[in-house]
């Protein structure tokens, strides 16, 4: 599910790193306010975008982070309950006792850790993962061998994922799931890493020869058949973003729904 | 020595890897001519890669050890060069397609080494749809190479190494993880790329049915990594055939030619073959690149001589040795469907989507007790499917299956485990400990033994899988073969009277392939059945005595391989390949009225060898 996908959009051409960019600035904002509101925003102006800008419906992008709207929601519960638990506080609901901060305690919260999310799941979702190794190399200057292996490396998560059932099955008939014990449930997922690292190795080797000796790192410089820049339509999306987010926050702080804080109690 | 027309010469070559004592190659010289096809034969572990890697370099740079010796490339002395600086002269095509991509399409993968040596990307466009064109994948640059068959994926990376326009190309097995379909157009492509743009190209390679006629030059090195055999075609076969200095030397040759290096070698105190063998050496002339062809023609030729000179008119008809048929699986009206989509799952990994359609309609298959048994079929017949039943991974099916007369779902998985055995692909995806000795004891750990007795049940394990010398060792560090025991030993522990390998071979070396079956001859002889679940119809011709075709989510047909490899229908329905031993005994069957058809290597050669 978190996979690129590959379609023609606006966000799919914009240079990975502007996306870096905003994503970094949007985590900033969003971690600057402690009040709902911020990230409720923001969650609704990144699904616009999605959908504006990156042609996905609004119901694939439900489907997409179902998983992360499940934690997130689970996670605000939680929080409230712990909360209730303590008490005293003006709301009762059976045995739960809430203060209005702790609405906010936990809708803020949760809200961020969604706003996280999204934020990632757009990135992976219109960002081609060789353009992205591109743009650090290009635009970011990252030592190409070092791009080269990192692709490579990802090149493995389809064959990965598949090892991973093919693994699970072998282990189920040795009878690992049969195991009682707290202790060998814990060591489950240690059982599973060490085939699957032992293959990983491998492979890399082998692809790392298989790469020098079609002369990676030979020379200092290196052409690039196909190139990512950083051109006008990049700005245009760059400036565009920040005044969407500088209209918010004014708006806003202007209704004092912003609330600049670092902290997380109040 | 300038003069002869050598591409490569190794001179004195030795090579220790870094941490081991003994040195792989000992003073290893040969040489493979510019402009050929060039084969490199021999024994797995005989040095054949580690002498390719050291020509492009990835030995010493990659890969550290002690080098000594000397290699030329057109007269001009490469030793030690990194690969990098060879990438232009000497190209490696690997044995796992998957493993030596680096980026998601054809055209970036074909871009990739160009930009490494500062390739004008102006340039690049042209190189890429050249290369392409000459691997026979014309407009192929947009693809996404994931989505390419194993076929496909090799001929990208020969393609990518072609852009760089080295001379010299070595192949290393790169048909090892492909289907039989892809693999001759492999060959072909060879064969092509040196007829055509007079390449130099070195091939390990040990499937070579329909591929040693096409090479031009044979090197044969032993397991000591010497040069017992090097030359033309025509000088080193006869030789590989008919020298008896040359048969205790073990190599892969077309099955066919196997059969005859068998024949002559089994029955090497006879006068008639003795002379016979003089003759046909007689006739091998000098060191002469052109030939006339060893291919299946040549085998009936030489097996109806060799009929003649030991007075054979009519070939025996070998029966078949049916054993006492008690029924140990059987499975009665089994049917099975997806419940959800996505609910695919295990073997066969994809997920099926299907909602309602029956993946398995109404099976009866009995497996006997003493069989070396398969499972046949297409892709998406319910090969998968039906292991998953049998090891009770997907329980909500219809009909019954038993296993020793008792209904195998009033079992707990475990029980079951204890009685079922399983081979993987990859004996690594079983391992649970980091020790061959727990390995082996965690198998035993739910029985009710004294720590005494299962101890001594393992080391009687490893002593019968002569692992006993690597008992404190890990898993992970065995060799391939070691690990293949240690896998095997670990599912048959609890006394398992039956096991399964699910696609035994795919991405196995050849060598370990053969080991691995005949330690499963072995264990059938000694009473376990055994059921392959395979595409792989060479295991099928020489280890299986009962096939069971599924087509559709039905049992096709269940009965001899002969007999199903008789059946064009089935053949064709089940999309299966005829195994070339099958081709053989046919043309065989053409001179020798009467005879029956066989597939097994072992039987055709018994009824030259052991007549009546």
């Amino acid at each position: 599910m978190f996979t690129y996908d590959d379609r023609d959009s606006y966000l799919k051409d914009t240079n990975p790193v502007i996306k870096l960019f905003l994503i970094i600035g949007i985590t900033i904002l969003v971690s600057l306010s402690f009040f709902p509101v911020v990230p409720l925003v923001t969650i609704i102006v990144i699904v616009l975008g999605l959908m504006i800008l990156g042609r996905f419906q609004l119901s694939e992008i439900i489907y997409l982070a179902r998983y992360f709207i499940f934690i997130c929601l689970s996670f605000m519960v939680f929080l409230l309950v712990t909360r209730g638990l303590v008490g005293p506080g003006a709301y009762k609901l059976a045995f739960l006792h809430f203060q209005y901060n702790d609405f906010i305690y936990a809708f803020s919260l949760g809200l961020r850790i969604m706003v996280l999310a999204l934020l990632s799941l757009a990135f992976v979702l219109t960002t081609d993962p060789n353009d992205l190794v591109l743009s650090m190399m290009l635009q970011l200057k990252l030592p190409h061998v070092h791009g080269y292996a990192a692709l490579a490396a990802y090149r493995f998560i389809p064959t990965f994922s598949r090892e991973v059932q093919k693994i699970q099955l072998a282990q189920t008939i040795r009878g690992v799931k049969d195991e009682k014990g707290i202790a060998n449930k814990l060591k489950r997922p240690f059982k599973l890493f060490l085939p699957l690292l032992s293959t990983a190795i491998r492979r890399g080797e082998r692809v790392s020869m298989a790469m020098e000796s079609r002369a990676l790192g030979a020379y200092p410089t290196r052409t690039f058949y196909r190139k990512t820049s950083i051109k006008k339509k990049d700005l245009v999306f760059l400036i565009g973003a920040v005044i969407v987010f500088a209209a918010i926050v004014i708006i806003l702080i202007k209704f004092n729904l912003f609330r600049f804080n670092f902290g997380f109690t109040s | 020595m300038s003069e002869k027309p050598y591409g490569v010469q190794f001179r004195d070559l030795e090579f220790t890897y870094s941490g081991e004592t003994l040195p792989v190659l000992k003073c290893l010289n040969c040489n493979f001519p510019k402009n050929k096809l060039n084969l490199l034969l021999g024994p797995s572990g005989c040095g054949k890669s580690t002498a390719m890697y050291m020509l492009n370099g990835i030995i010493p740079h990659a890969i550290q050890g002690v080098y000594q010796g000397s290699i030329y490339l057109d007269g001009e002395n490469i030793t030690g060069k990194r690969p990098q600086e060879l990438s232009g002269k000497v190209g490696f095509v690997f044995q796992d397609p998957e493993s030596q991509f680096c980026t998601f399409t054809v055209e970036d993968e074909i871009a990739f080494g160009l930009e490494n040596i500062n390739t004008p990307p102006q340039k690049i466009s042209q190189r890429i749809s050249d290369s392409l064109a000459m691997v026979g994948l014309k407009n192929s640059e947009k693809l996404i190479i994931n989505n390419l068959s194993g076929g496909e994926k090799q001929k990208v990376a020969l393609a990518a190494v072609l852009a760089m326009e080295p001379d010299t190309i070595i192949l290393d097995e790169p048909t090892a993880n492909l289907d039989p379909a892809s693999t001759c157009e492999v060959f072909l492509l060879l064969e092509k790329l040196v007829k055509e743009q007079g390449k130099t190209l070195i091939v390990i390679e040990h499937k070579l049915d329909g591929f040693l006629d096409k090479t031009d030059y044979i090197v044969v090195m032993d397991q000591n990594g010497v040069v017992r055999l090097e030359g033309g075609l025509n000088s080193v076969l006869p030789r590989l055939l008919f020298d008896p200095d040359f048969d205790s030397l073990k190599v892969f040759l077309p099955e066919h030619l196997l059969i005859i290096r068998n024949i002559y070698s089994k029955l090497s105190e006879c006068q008639a073959i003795r002379d016979l063998r003089k003759e046909e050496l007689a006739e091998v002339g000098g060191d002469n690149l052109n030939h006339h062809g060893y291919g299946l023609d040549f085998g009936v030729k030489t097996l109806k001589r060799t009929a003649t000179a030991l007075g054979i008119e009519q070939l025996p008809v070998l029966g078949h040795s049916r054993r006492t048929a008690k029924p140990l699986l059987v499975l009665e009206s089994v049917g099975f469907s997806y419940q959800k989509a996505g609910a695919g799952k295990l073997f066969g990994g994809g997920l099926k989507k299907s909602a309602s359609r029956d993946i398995l309609d109404d099976i009866d298959l009995t497996i006997n007790e003493g069989d070396f048994a398969a499972i046949l079929g297409p892709n998406g017949a319910g090969k998968s499917t039906l292991l998953n039943l049998i090891f009770q991974i997907e329980t909500s099916y219809r009909g019954k299956i038993t296993l020793g007369g008792k209904d195998i779902r009033t079992l707990k998985r475990q029980k079951l485990y204890q009685h079922l055995g399983l081979v993987f692909q990859n004996p690594e995806w079983q391992f649970v400990t980091n020790d061959v000795e727990q390995e082996l004891l965690y198998s035993l750990r739910n029985l009710e033994l004294s720590d005494q007795q299962k101890n001594k049940k393992v080391q009687e394990m490893l002593r019968t899988f002569h692992l006993e010398d690597e008992k404190g060792q890990s898993p992970f560090l065995l060799s391939q073969g070691q690990k293949r025991r240690l896998s095997v030993a670990a599912m048959l522990l609890t006394g398992q009277k039956m096991l399964f390998l699910d696609e035994p071979t795919y991405g196995q070396d050849y060598q370990n392939q053969l080991e691995l079956m005949e330690l499963m001859k072995n264990l059938n002889q000694n009473g376990i059945t055994i059921v392959l679940v395979t595409h792989d119809m060479s295991l099928v011709a020489d280890y299986v005595d009962t096939v069971h075709l599924l087509l559709d989510g039905k049992i096709g047909f269940s009965g001899t391989p002969e007999q199903l490899f008789a059946d064009d229908d089935l053949v064709e329905e089940g999309r299966l390949l005829r195994p070339v031993t099958w081709e053989l005994s046919r043309k065989l069957a053409e001179h020798f009225p009467g005879f029956r058809p066989l597939i097994s290597k072992e039987k055709i050669i018994k009824v030259f060898s052991e007549p009546a």
